[in-house]
């Protein structure tokens, strides 16, 4: 065996081996379900919970600067339904749970609250081109850097919910007050629910869970026994909406 | 190879010959519109100059809007005047990215000095990583402060505004004495 190819041989072992290492770092830093420290959920008790009074959405929506144009009682330029923006909305049981609508499902009539799922698995930031939206490490939460997003709208068509919505036009237009400790968004990003990141970092709980005067949302870390989240799935059972399409949603609804 | 030999001085026959056109009366007459395009090019560029700015304004700077009850800021002004896009763009990474919201620096007193304690130790303080919160709470008017020297310095078209402020919410200014 002569010294090149023996030497060849050599920086080609290695050369494998290091691909190897690669791969495996790879796959420990990338995007896999449950790998994040804290696994943040929301409960909703539908039980206490009849849809009805517009609190949770009315709070949310006051403390992001969401414009409430698919608001019926809106009071501005006309937008189409489809181009509203919404953070957390009313949905019915058959547009949340389409698989276990059966002939008496329509009985109750209750609209359902449905928002961001913070999917364990979440097939919105695999398709960004830009990175611009990513599952956090630290609890979980399904994020959105704005000055990043181009508008290209491919996490909202991989999203199975519905829940991204993009702005189409400049949302200051159409805010009645804007509240000054949380910045808008700018036409041409796409925008959801963010489990109120900003307020979970000061130790707050998020507004919709703060201004259900029902009490029938639940909320924190799965990865902790003793959280309300974890008590509260204890205690019933409880669904996830569309759960055969293995994105793993992190809000949980007891019937 | 007769046949070659043939074909070969044929095409040289066939071949057309120069013919230099640089004395023919066509290209006489375009020495006008060459010159008259020259003197167009030179007139939009000083055109362009003047109606910008005008020549004689670009020495002077512009009235910076600085804060009213602050004086001193997280930086010192030589750090801030060449880096304060790369400070920003470093919080809005730390904030968005990193997750971390806070950052320590040293406390300075009225005369820029760094405060020490009894035992010589530097003192910290610690400030929220905020473009609305810590920025804008001492530059409140970032019309009069950041837009007027951007477009100063060519990076905004007058009466233009920051790209930050499409989603940043600008405070109200405070009514300021001698105004």
């Amino acid at each position: 065996m002569d010294r090149g190819k023996r030497n060849f041989l050599k920086i080609a072992g290695l050369t494998g081996a290091g691909a190897y290492v690669g791969f495996v770092g790879a796959e420990a830093i990338g995007n896999k379900p449950g790998k994040a420290k804290k696994k943040l959920a929301l409960v909703i008790d539908t039980r206490k919970c009849k849809g009805d009074c517009p609190d949770c959405i009315a709070a949310c929506h006051r403390e992001h600067n969401v414009p409430e144009e698919h608001n019926p009682n809106f009071k501005g330029p006309p937008v189409r339904s489809s181009q509203g923006i919404k953070w957390i909305w009313l949905s019915t049981f058959g547009g949340a749970f389409h698989e276990q609508v059966n002939e008496h499902t329509g009985r109750r009539k209750d609209p359902l609250v449905v928002l961001c799922n913070h999917c364990d698995n979440p097939p919105c930031t695999r398709v960004c081109p830009t990175k611009a939206t990513w599952k956090r490490e630290s609890d979980g939460i399904v994020t959105i850097d704005m000055h990043r997003c181009i508008g290209c709208r491919f996490c909202m068509a991989a999203c199975p919910y519905g829940s991204r919505s993009f702005n189409f036009h400049d949302p200051r237009k159409n805010l009645k007050a804007v509240r000054p400790g949380f910045p808008t968004r700018t036409i041409g990003v796409v925008e959801k629910c963010n489990f109120c990141a900003e307020r979970l970092g000061e130790g707050l709980l998020p507004a919709c869970v703060e201004a259900c005067t029902k009490k029938a949302m639940s909320f924190g870390d799965l990865k902790d026994k003793d959280s309300p989240a974890s008590v509260a799935l204890r205690s019933a059972y409880a669904i996830t909406r569309k759960p055969a399409l293995g994105t793993g949603p992190e809000v949980y609804y007891i019937l | 190879m007769a046949d070659d030999k043939d074909i070969q001085k044929t095409e040289e026959e066939y071949r057309p010959t120069e013919y230099d056109y640089r004395h023919t009366e066509d290209a006489r007459s375009d020495m006008p519109f060459i010159v008259l395009g020259v003197m167009v090019f030179v007139a939009l560029m000083l055109g362009a100059t003047v109606a910008n700015r005008g020549l004689g304004k670009f020495r002077s700077k512009p009235a910076l809007e600085l804060p009213r009850d602050a004086k001193r800021c997280i930086r010192d002004t030589a750090f801030m005047r060449s880096n304060h896009m790369k400070l920003l763009n470093d919080w809005r990474d730390a904030v968005v990215r990193g997750e971390v919201r806070k950052e320590k620096i040293p406390r300075r007193d009225a005369t820029g000095k760094v405060v020490k304690d009894a035992a010589g130790k530097t003192v910290y303080q610690t400030i929220e990583r905020s473009l609305t919160k810590t920025c804008l709470r001492c530059h409140d008017n970032p019309k009069a402060f950041c837009d007027r020297c951007h477009v100063y310095a060519g990076v905004t078209r007058p009466g233009g505004s920051l790209k930050c402020f499409h989603c940043h919410i600008m405070p109200n200014p405070r009514p300021r004495a001698g105004r």
